[in-house]
């Protein structure tokens, strides 16, 4: 028993050990290249001054985050759903005072996070800073 | 039961992808064989109820019972040991699995750009799921045993 025990283990360790190897393989191989733009999106912003702004991105990302990130537009802080997003284009929302950024795509509220937003050729979000939940 | 996975996995969701929620399925699944799947899906919609049914949503329907019938499976073994390695592999799974939905939703290229950028991630996960269960499986085994020890699975 012990003996089919230490077994079961040492092919569970192998196991692992190898899936590490291949998912840190995977991710450097994969540190992306510098994007060429096949992709062309727009953003618009609109900060708390109702100052509008708007933003063509062309980029290679497949989802909205890391668009974004190229141009540096945003900044947040993490959590286990993705980027919680606190700060657009430089202006910072205070949640104390019930302050968001409110993620839209052609006027209709964005279901996933920044993290979990596919985008494709033509997209075009908005970008809305709000008060009160 | 199902309150605990919940509770657990809101008190450490500060921290991403650190959680305690796998390490007590493998600990259900253990103990109460394929009544754990009852809380695993209390707690699913629980999720669902607090964070809202998003596309991260539909994973969950499959990725914590895939977890529990893994276990169902090598329930033979009661190593720590053991059990830290199959956290740590889930762990390290658990972004592969939530980009499933993403096939069907953005294609193989949206889904593989998920799975690959959140990789950092499922290394972190990977580590604190193991770490997790090699030092809490035993006494949190012990005490659902205690518990449960009249319960037929």
């Amino acid at each position: 028993m012990e003996k089919k025990t230490g077994k079961r283990i040492m092919i569970a360790a192998a196991v692992f050990a190898a899936l590490i190897a291949v998912f840190a393989a995977v991710y450097f191989l994969a540190v992306n290249p510098p994007a060429s733009g096949a992709k062309e999106i727009t953003v618009e912003i609109v900060h708390s001054d109702k100052t509008q702004k708007t933003i063509e991105i062309k980029t290679d990302a497949e989802f909205l985050r890391k668009a974004l990130e190229e141009k540096n537009l945003i900044k947040g802080t993490e959590s286990s759903y993705g980027l919680y997003v606190i700060t657009v284009d430089g202006e910072t929302a205070d949640d104390t005072k019930q302050q968001w950024w409110c993620f839209t795509q052609g006027g209709q509220p964005l279901s996933t996070g920044v993290d979990s937003t596919p985008i494709k050729n033509g997209d075009k979000f908005e970008i809305t800073f709000k008060t009160g939940w | 039961m199902g309150a605990i996975l919940v509770t657990a996995q809101l008190a450490l969701s500060f921290l991403p992808n650190i959680e305690l929620v796998s390490l007590f399925i493998i600990v259900y699944t253990l103990v109460l064989r394929g009544k754990a799947f009852y809380p695993v899906y209390i707690f699913v919609l629980a999720e669902g109820l607090i964070f809202g049914f998003g596309i991260w949503w539909i994973s969950y329907l499959y990725i914590w019972a895939a977890l529990a019938a893994a276990v169902l499976l090598m329930r033979k073994n009661e190593s720590a040991i053991f059990w830290a390695i199959v956290s740590g592999i889930f762990g390290l799974l658990f972004g592969a699995l939530c980009s499933i939905p993403y096939l069907f939703i953005g294609g193989a290229g949206a889904a593989a750009a998920y799975w690959v950028n959140g990789i950092p991630f499922d290394l972190l996960h990977c580590g604190a799921n193991a770490l997790a269960a090699a030092l809490l499986f035993r006494p949190s085994y012990k005490i659902m045993k205690r518990l449960y020890a009249n319960e037929k699975p």
